[in-house]
């Protein structure tokens, strides 16, 4: 029933929100801030307004998708699209679609005023919009710019600004670039919107006082989802499909089709029970669980996100619906410490040295050297030695490893940051540089017992207390 | 065809099927959606940059501007040549890599074990970094000869994700062309191929450019295009984040490769297996292997140090077979005759104090030497046998010592009495002096047990043998009069001439065994530290027939 063309179609589409590159169907929880930001991009493009304001929200909660979602809904709107003659008819229409531009900088990429400026430049003559040289010097192109942005009227075409992390810009020298810009937005010669995107909640304190004044003072806040319900809706929204997902046809006269073109009709048909299934994939017991500890844990949709990439890269013509079971491991797999993991496999001197260094903790000696863990390896091998157990209790022999074997181990521990240099400038032999673990001892107690291969006399020394 | 590629991977890489479809997964069609970043943990030589490698020149090594990048950044240290090396490989065909040049079983091609050797020990050490770097370097001179692209000026961020762009844009049109020629499912209108750009070591990326990592990991978002940036680490995700966060990447763990004992398809021999020298008996190579694995996994887990270990040794555990001094399933005999080079192996080969050429060298010229003896007395060929079981290793012992004992610098007798002093200065506490070297005491030098426990109690210790004795600890700073008193003390003849003791410290200096804290303009009051281990002061004091652990207060 399902064809191979369908399922790679569904998968794309839940694939590509789950990577956010196209948007979910509907906002949920936010609608009230997109309206805003929404209602302020428009008032730019439609009445020449100049406005400024900042969302701020932590991450992963929506505020690059109100931006995105604002812009395409604007696109609709108001973009003329190219070649399109005015034909008569649309004269009166034509007042109220207004062309717009859209300039969208990150302060992750721009790290500084003078690069993006740059970037303003290559965007506004991509554009085609402006024929001003990309002189190279920030002095030079700053005023060229700003005479250009100045010199218009309410009649030019309005731009919109989107300032990504905005916080990073406020860090740039002067904040020249934020002063300008909203000093355009203010003075109201060019009809701009400054639209700045920020996690930082406290990125207004962040601006000089001469910046400040001039800012409006809007700011929205996005929050994460703010109840299970709310989060599960959005969970769900990603993984439901849509008629656009599998080219549908929403159009009046193509819905008569549908009737009578089986083709249609059995994508139809794959949307339902695809959709049935992600339904009562909700409602598994199992699978619920998994969602609400994500939830309880950090309510970010990322979460979810990520974790369901696998299960759906998985669908195929034999597997054509997500089941539960696909989930339950790599719920499982997102759960585990990945310090764990990785210290599952290190050997079985690695692991001794690491007990020395939980003994050395747990005695109050939290900055500690490879000597000092050495000692304590000697003795417990000493008494291992003595006691006979280290001979052939598990068919494995125990042997003290010389100094310099033992150091190299050492040494791995650091190159894998699981160990750290308690000061900065230590000078002197490696042997006594002091060190921190970057372990709990729970966790290393946790290793011991997942370790495949530890003999139970080293198991004995790592439960031990001192 | 796809599914032959991906048994094919499985093949070349045992274990690893698991990780294999999980990335074959997330990759999907070339123009699916593919999550924005990935993270491959796990220890060192697990396969993880092998694997990756494999995977993506396999899916996507034939189409013509490259689909992916493969960076080190070990050798793309700033993100300038990143970027550049990232855009160059882009726009480039991709190199020509096949399974076999990047799988575990590069290294055994060759028959003659001396060579394959070296290759392993090539391959091993360096990952075959070395050789793309050579490649790279070679390229980058001469841009005009292999390639249609010349090498690209990329030098910040801002530049990097336009050219990103500019990349992914460059391919909707010739992919549309490429589309029909080939009968598979075409991709949607306007949507170009994934591209991968995989980041090996990407520990190193946090010391490149603070806002990097960020930046890379939603690149995705940034470009707007279809890009997965994969990086590769031995270390976990949380030593990356930064300060304000960002975007998470999916997290995809190499777990160690297991040996189980109660099944005969061992992971971990069947890739040991892969580095089989042609020409030799395969039980007998396996069984080797199986015994190496087992001595050297309790301390290290590294495969690629097995391997090395194991194509240096085994010309070793095979020389007895081939004079026909033992039969090949004589296993307790072979045994015993390769153990003692195990330990040989364990201090000197693991730890690199000598070079694996010349290790071989030497055990080979050792085993031969005791051949030629064999030789040269025939008429007690019947003892040699014996002899050489056992006694090869014990000579190869004494030769090593002996290397060892030239190691230690030989130093001028009162120099070496300096030295001896500062360690005392560095690890006795000062209080003790008086005890331990004052002339008009009549226990000087001699403190009993008993005192030192008394000498411990009234210093706030609570016993000797602590867990906080200087011993551990290390060296702490002395003025240098200190050390000169102690030095005039533990000397019994007279030193006539100052000057000369001082020109004695500062050589010291200068050879780094002592380290000097004060600053080198500062004249007065010079305070150091000894920077020399007990184990060469010890065998410093011998060479001088001094007791230095009579004078040593808490020494274990």
């Amino acid at each position: 029933m399902a064809t191979e063309e369908l399922i790679s179609m569904a998968k794309s589409a839940i694939l590509a929100r789950l990577s956010e590159q196209s948007l979910p169907p509907y906002l949920v929880g936010i609608e009230e801030q997109y309206k805003k930001v929404l209602g302020l991009m428009k008032r730019t493009i439609e009445m020449g307004e100049s406005n400024s304001c900042l969302l701020m929200g932590p991450r992963g909660t929506g505020k690059t998708m109100i931006i995105h979602q604002a812009l395409q809904d604007l696109e609709k709107q108001f973009r003329i699209p190219a070649g399109q003659t005015i034909s008569d008819q649309d004269m009166e229409l034509d007042s109220e679609r207004k062309d717009f531009m859209v300039i969208q900088l990150n302060g992750l990429v721009q790290t500084d005023d003078r690069m993006a400026l740059k970037e303003i430049m290559r965007q506004l003559s991509r554009e085609g919009e402006s024929e001003m040289d990309t002189s190279t010097t920030f002095s030079d192109s700053l005023p060229s710019l700003m005479s250009f942005l100045k010199a218009g009227t309410r009649a030019q075409y309005p731009i919109i600004f989107i300032l990504d992390e905005f916080d990073l810009f406020a860090q740039h020298t002067k904040q020249s670039l934020l002063y300008n810009l909203f000093d355009v937005a203010q003075s109201a010669e060019w009809p701009i919107a400054v639209v700045g995107v920020t996690c930082r909640m406290d990125a207004l304190e962040l601006l000089e006082k001469r910046v400040k004044s001039r800012f409006s003072h809007r700011h929205y806040y996005t929050y994460p989802p703010r109840n299970f319900y709310d989060y599960v809706e959005v969970c769900q929204n990603a993984l439901l499909l849509s008629q656009k997902d599998l080219d549908i046809c929403q159009d009046d006269d193509a819905y008569m089709d549908i009737v009578w073109n089986s083709d249609l009709k059995a994508k139809a048909a794959f949307m339902n029970e695809f959709n049935r299934r992600v339904r009562s994939l909700f409602e598994d017991g199992g699978f619920s669980k998994i969602v609400q500890r994500i939830f309880d844990l950090m309510k970010d949709v990322r979460g979810f996100y990520r974790l369901c990439f696998g299960p759906v890269a998985e669908l195929s013509k034999d597997n054509p619906y997500l089941r539960p079971s696909q989930f339950y491991e790599t719920g499982l797999q997102q759960r585990v410490d990945n310090k764990t993991e990785l210290l599952k496999g290190i050997s079985l001197l690695e692991l001794s040295l690491l007990i020395a260094i939980k003994q050395l903790v747990e005695r109050e000696t939290v900055t500690f050297n490879f000597e000092m863990v050495y000692d304590d390896y000697k003795d417990f091998m000493d008494m291992a030695v003595v006691r006979g157990s280290g001979g052939s209790s598990d068919g494995v022999s125990l042997r003290l490893y010389k100094k310099a074997v033992a150091l190299k181990a050492f040494e791995h521990l650091v190159e894998a940051e699981l160990l750290r240099p308690a000061d900065v400038s230590s000078k002197g032999p490696k042997e006594y540089r002091m060190m921190r673990v970057m372990l709990d001892s729970s966790q290393i107690a946790d290793v011991v017992l997942k370790h495949r291969d530890c003999p139970t006399i080293v198991a004995r020394w790592a439960t031990r207390r001192p | 065809m796809s599914m032959s590629k991906q048994e094919q991977l499985h093949s070349t890489f045992p274990g690893r099927a698991k990780q294999i479809d999980q990335i074959l997964g997330f990759m999907g069609k070339p123009w699916t959606p593919s999550p924005p970043s990935l993270l491959i943990n796990g220890n060192s030589s697990l396969g993880k940059t092998a694997v990756v490698k494999a995977v993506l020149s396999t899916m996507l090594g034939q189409k013509s501007p490259s689909r992916y990048a493969f960076l080190d950044c070990v050798e793309c240290h700033t993100p300038r040549l990143i970027f550049e090396h990232a855009i160059y490989q882009f726009r480039n065909a991709p190199k020509e890599t096949c399974l076999s040049k990047t799988g575990p079983s590069s290294s055994s091609s060759s028959g003659n074990i001396q060579g394959s050797l070296k290759v392993t020990m090539g391959d091993v050490r360096q990952g075959g970094n070395t050789g793309i770097a050579n490649d790279k370097s070679r390229k980058r001179k001469r841009p005009s000869t292999r390639i249609n692209h010349a090498w690209d000026k990329c030098e910040n961020i801002n530049e990097f994700v336009e050219w990103c762009r500019r990349i992914c844009d460059d391919d909707v049109d010739t992919e549309s062309a490429d589309a029909e020629q080939q009968d598979e499912q075409r991709p949607p209108r306007g949507q170009h191929d994934t591209r991968y750009l995989v980041l090996d070591r990407a520990e190193r990326l946090r010391d490149t450019a603070p806002t990097l990592i960020p930046v890379l990991m939603r690149l995705q978002e940034l470009t707007g295009r279809s890009i997965c940036v994969i990086l590769i680490t031995t270390i976990v995700w949380e030593k990356f984040r930064s300060k304000t966060g960002g975007y998470e990447p999916i997290i995809l763990n190499f777990p160690q490769y297991s040996k189980n004992i109660y099944f005969v398809s061992s992971v971990v021999l069947s890739i040991l297996e892969q580095d089989l020298p042609e020409s030799e008996d395969k039980e007998l190579y396996m069984r080797f292997a199986d015994l190496v694995y087992d001595v050297f996994q309790r301390n290290c887990k590294d495969l690629n140090e097995i391997r090395h270990l194991i194509a240096l040794l085994f010309p070793l555990y095979i020389k007895p077979v081939k004079e026909g001094k033992i039969q090949k399933h004589e296993g307790l005999k072979l045994h015993r005759h390769i153990q003692a080079y195990f330990v040989e192996a364990m201090d000197k080969l693991y730890l690199r104090e000598i070079s694996s050429t010349e290790w071989s060298e030497r055990a080979l010229a050792i085993a031969s030497g005791s051949s030629h003896h064999k030789v040269d007395s025939s008429g007690h060929s019947e003892t040699a046998p014996h002899r050489y079981v056992t006694g090869a290793p014990g000579s190869e012992r004494a030769m090593m010592t002996a290397m060892d004992v030239q190691n230690t610098f030989d130093l001028p007798y009162y120099t070496k009495f300096i030295l001896i002093a500062s360690f005392l200065a560095s690890y006795n506490p000062p209080r003790l002096d008086m005890r331990y070297f004052a002339k008009v005491s009549n226990q000087g030098g001699k403190m009993t047990k008993r005192a030192k426990v008394s000498a411990a109690k009234r210093h706030g210790h609570d016993q000797l043998g602590s867990k906080l004795r200087q011993q551990l600890l290390g060296p702490k700073t002395f003025p240098i009069e200190r050390m000169l008193a102690i030095f005039y003390s533990i000397l019994d003849e007279d030193v006539e001439e100052n000057i000369h003791v001082h020109t004695q410290i500062a050589s010291l200096v200068s050879l780094r065994l002592l380290q000097r804290i004060t600053p080198m303009d500062k004249l007065d009051s010079i305070k150091c530290k000894c920077n020399v281990s007990y184990d060469t002061i010890k065998a410093l004091a011998k060479s001088t027939k001094f007791d230095i652990d009579k004078y040593l207060y808490d020494f274990v």
